[in-house]
């Protein structure tokens, strides 16, 4: 019942706020802010009190909730109990409404110094109701009872939550969520700022405060991202850290724009241009977050994602088209009735400007979100189109974006060499040359090592030459005035994360292996060998594989279990020895072994599976002696050569295996004796559709009987096997083998089949991400200094 | 300043066309079984793996060999490149993305759609409660 009255009064202080500020701007009287302020901090307050009311929820255990009991348990431990607040549907859109309502706050005092808070709170306030009315239509606070009313109890008490999904019970959980939230809730700023100078007709000023808002989203969403890729990276074995999946890309494209906003919001600082491309830019990112989420939450996207949302139902369907079409009409309606009345800056600037360099990386930006826009949004338009909603492949995003990356990557170098307005040509040549000669130097000797393909040796051209320039100008700037030096950092850690890229998902290695236990196999100069098996805790089973390089080792224990909570099915975790390894603080030893071996590449070992060994193995069974025959392979067993030589199907057979029905299928097999005489025998499975298959014994004159046990096809190398079960006539000398077999059926061990993946340079991709965020939280501070010292002493600008 | 928009419009429509291109080649079109065995393009199709019949991964050369049948009931041997798939025993439904080529569907990808993954449909239950999650 709290839980419900703090979330009315949420709603009813933040829609107050709304009317209040708005009615405030428009008829330009100043008594209405002061009920504002006061209903947006009864808003914002309720909002804090309804997430903390969920919170407590959760940490008490509270399972007559159904939010509690569904993502929730007693055998969680406090950071991952913490992390149950944001895992569901109604959690996640909590987080995003408790972090708009806390910058709300702080927005509140910014915009207030600066006399222009009724247009940018009001706007602020009507996203804060919007969100806030989630909750007002989905009742986040609910029972068991009023969720499942035919089936639960009025007043029941489970004795424990569902618990979290064992693939989300790590680290990451605890952090990526947060901070990808941040960066999607930090996006409403820049939106807010842009609808006020709109209203205001201030199409300047406006962006003073928009642009380390937007310095701060780019920071916080790439980290975030990054977060989620190392995630998929490290914990979940997809492989590789970016899968162009829908859930990804609809994080990645709000970040593009706001990266690009940030190139067009500096054109405009300098030259005056672009206001009308800055107002469309600021807007973006914010309706791009609120089209991804609509994608992502409301069962459009059908089958095509690898990441299966729940099903939210038809509102959050309804209520998201809604919330986009608002805010779209709001701010496209806006920007069409004013823009006769923006004023039309001309720049003038020639090819070799920094204004033009900007203006292309910027566009490279849109244009490499928009095509990852239509590719995410491929099942809404098939959908439409062909009645059945695809989605597109992976390829259609390299194919596409490659391209823009190169240029981007070309930008990023001569951006940074132009000057503004009007380079000279002859300093141009002169500062270009130390650059490009080592960019080229090194892309030569990468492309003798083994890099032909034309598209990648341009990029990574391309790539090489941007990391040289900014790392001349870095090392220029951090003699003189470090804290300018944030551009040229990002466009470091950008580079570097291009070089990574390439090297990492162009230039990778695998290979599987199929490891006998305690045989080494060896692949990419390690030596590999399956020594057994651990029990971990909840029923996990780690797969110990010994890695040896030279003289160390280190034991890989490859995690496999089937999960209860996903009905079952099979969860498999890798093991990565790379320099980003937490086992180093439990094995010391481990970081010799790392630094020498992994310094330049990962080794990435994936659990696929386990599977029985020792084909060759008799085994004793009800009929007989088995004995696994593979085609055209003659073996012999006690007094007999047995040669499988392929099956015999008749039409009507073939045609009853496919429409599905129960088809006979019978196995040629030719017995030797000793002497030399030669037996054709045919026993004849009877296999059902639903895989139940009757075995039909062939009795030869001698009292030996056969049985075809098993039949194994190999539909791309044609290899067809047989199990023989051979049942030796009574008293035959035979009989002895049945023995021999028993034991060696104790013996019959398991394999496990791993894939071994070497990622060369990956640590780029990290390091780059990292040194990029870096740069863009150095910028922002020094915009936010910036800023405040325009606020201290007002200028007119 | 006309030139210049003249540039601008070639390179946009030089880019709808290079994206719509590559979107139409990349998009892959849902066929049924029996279409996917007759052509020789890449297409998907949807349908539910079939418990029963035999299934089985082949370490010598990567792959992952089932039977799925299709929305009108028609079995279609997969060899998928790569282990079996995550949650594919839960998954009611499946998409093979490949081309059919000597006599069974040679797959690169095997989606697997699970049924409300997060969600219970009847909620908690008094007796199987402490069960269920003394086996998590």
């Amino acid at each position: 019942m709290l839980g419900r009255i703090l979330i009315y009064a949420a709603f009813g202080g933040m829609l107050t706020a709304a009317f209040a500020y708005m009615y405030s701007f428009f008829s330009g009287d100043t008594k209405p802010i002061k009920i504002a302020r006061a209903a947006y901090h009864v808003g914002a307050v309720s909002v804090i009190l309804t997430a903390g009311y969920m919170m407590n929820l959760l940490l008490t255990h509270q399972f007559q909730y159904t939010y509690v009991w569904s993502y929730s348990s007693y055998e969680l431990h406090p950071p991952l109990l913490i992390s149950t607040f944001y895992v569901g549907q109604e959690g996640s859109f909590m987080l995003w409404t408790l972090y708009t309502s806390i910058i709300g706050l702080i927005l509140m005092v910014y915009s207030r110094k600066h006399h222009y808070e009724s247009s940018i709170m009001g706007v602020f306030s009507a996203i804060a109701t919007f969100l806030v009315l989630i909750f007002v239509i989905k009742n986040p606070f609910e029972h068991v009872w009023q969720t499942w009313p035919s089936t639960v109890k009025a007043g029941f008490m489970p004795d424990n939550g569902r618990g979290l999904n064992p693939l989300l019970e790590n680290f990451w959980i605890v952090i990526h969520p947060p901070i990808l939230f941040l960066g999607f809730a930090s996006t409403a700023v820049p939106f807010a700022h842009a609808i006020s100078g709109l209203l205001r007709k201030d199409y300047r000023k406006w962006i003073n405060v928009a642009v380390p808002w937007t310095l701060f989203t780019s920071a916080v969403l790439g980290f975030g991202i990054t977060l989620g890729g190392f995630w998929a990276y490290e914990t979940l074995g997809w492989g590789g850290f970016w899968g162009w999946d829908p859930v990804e890309n609809s994080s990645f494209i709000p970040w593009l724009l706001a990266v690009a906003s940030v190139h067009t919001l500096l054109v405009q600082r300098r030259t005056g241009g672009f206001k009308r491309a800055n107002l469309i830019m600021g807007m973006l990112p914010f309706l791009l977050v609120l089209y991804s989420t609509f994608l992502t939450r409301s069962g459009v996207l059908g089958d095509t994602s690898v990441h299966s949302f729940e099903t939210p139902g038809m509102w959050v369907y309804v209520f998201l088209v809604a919330l986009i079409a608002f805010f779209a009409a709001i701010g496209f309606g806006l920007y069409f009735f004013r823009v006769r009345d923006i004023p039309k800056q001309k720049i003038s600037y020639t090819l070799t400007s920094r204004e033009f360099a900007l203006f292309l990386g910027a566009a490279s930006l849109v244009i490499v979100a928009g095509f990852t826009l239509i590719g995410t949004s491929a099942p809404l338009i098939t959908g439409i189109l062909e009645g059945k909603p695809s989605a597109i492949n992976a390829s259609y995003y390299i194919k596409t974006n490659l391209p823009l990356a190169i240029v981007m990557a070309a930008m990023i170098g001569l951006g940074q060499l132009f000057w503004w307005k009007k380079s000279n040509s002859q300093t141009l040549l002169k500062t270009m040359r130390f650059p490009l000669t080592a960019a080229a130097v090194l892309t030569a000797i990468v492309s003798f090592a083994g890099m032909h393909d034309i598209s990648m040796i341009l990029f990574f051209l391309a790539s090489s030459f941007a990391l040289f320039v900014n790392l001349e100008i870095a090392y220029k700037i951090a003699k003189g005035k470090p804290a300018f030096m944030g551009a040229s950092l990002a466009h470091i850690g950008i580079a570097l994360l291009f070089i990574g890229i390439i090297a990492s998902t162009h230039y990778d290695k695998h290979v599987t292996l199929s490891l006998s236990p305690n045989e080494p196999q060896t692949a990419f100069g390690y030596k590999l060998t399956y020594t057994g098996t651990t029990q971990l805790d909840h029923g996990q089973t780690a797969y110990n594989v010994m890695v040896q390089s030279g003289s160390s080792r280190f034991n890989a224990p490859l995690v496999m279990y089937a999960s209860q909570y996903n009905g079952g099915a099979m969860m498999r975790h890798p093991y990565i020895f790379s320099l980003i390894n937490y086992d180093i603080f439990s094995h010391p030893a481990l970081l010799a072994f790392i630094g020498k071996n992994m310094l330049t590449r990962d080794l990435y070992l994936s659990p696929q599976g386990l599977e029985q060994v020792g084909e060759s193995a008799l085994q004793a069974t009800q009929y007989g002696i088995s004995i696994p025959l593979k085609l055209n392979e003659p073996v012999k067993v006690g007094r007999y050569t047995y040669t499988f030589t392929g099956f015999q199907v008749p039409e009507s057979e073939r045609k009853a295996m496919m429409d599905g029905r129960p088809f006979h299928l019978n196995s040629i097999i030719k017995i030797t004796n000793d002497a030399g005489k030669i037996q054709t025998i045919m026993p004849t499975d009877e296999i059902e559709p639903n895989g139940n298959t009757k075995l039909q014994s062939v009795t030869t004159k001698a009292g030996d009987k056969f049985t075809v046990l098993d039949v194994h096809v190999n539909d791309q190398t044609k290899m067809a096997a047989i199990t023989m079960g051979y049942l030796p006539a009574d008293n035959s000398p035979d009989i002895s083998l049945l023995k021999q077999a028993a034991e060696q059926a104790q013996d019959t061990k398991q394999g496990l089949v791993i894939e071994a993946t070497i990622k060369p340079f990956i640590n780029l991709v990290w390091g780059g991400v990292l040194v990029m965020v870096i740069g863009f939280i150095v910028t922002w501070r020094r915009r936010r200094a910036e800023l405040m010292q325009e606020q201290a002493q007002p200028v007119s600008q | 300043m006309k030139t210049k928009y003249i540039v601008a419009g070639v390179v946009i429509v030089a880019f709808v066309v290079f994206g719509a291109i590559s979107f139409m080649q990349n998009n892959i079109a849902y066929v049924s079984a029996k279409t996917a065995e007759k052509t020789n393009r890449t297409v998907q199709v949807k349908g539910s793996w079939v418990r029963n019949m035999q299934s089985y991964y082949d370490p010598n050369t990567n792959t992952f060999h089932f039977y799925m049948m299709d929305d009108d009931k028609t079995i279609l041997p997969v060899v998928l490149a790569g282990a079996k798939p995550n949650n594919f025993e839960i998954a009611n439904d499946i998409v093979a993305k490949g081309r059919f080529e000597d006599g069974a569907f040679q797959a690169s990808e095997v989606l697997t759609k699970c049924p409300s993954k997060y969600q219970s449909k009847t909620g908690p239950q008094a007796s199987t409660q402490s069960a269920s999650n003394s086996l998590n």
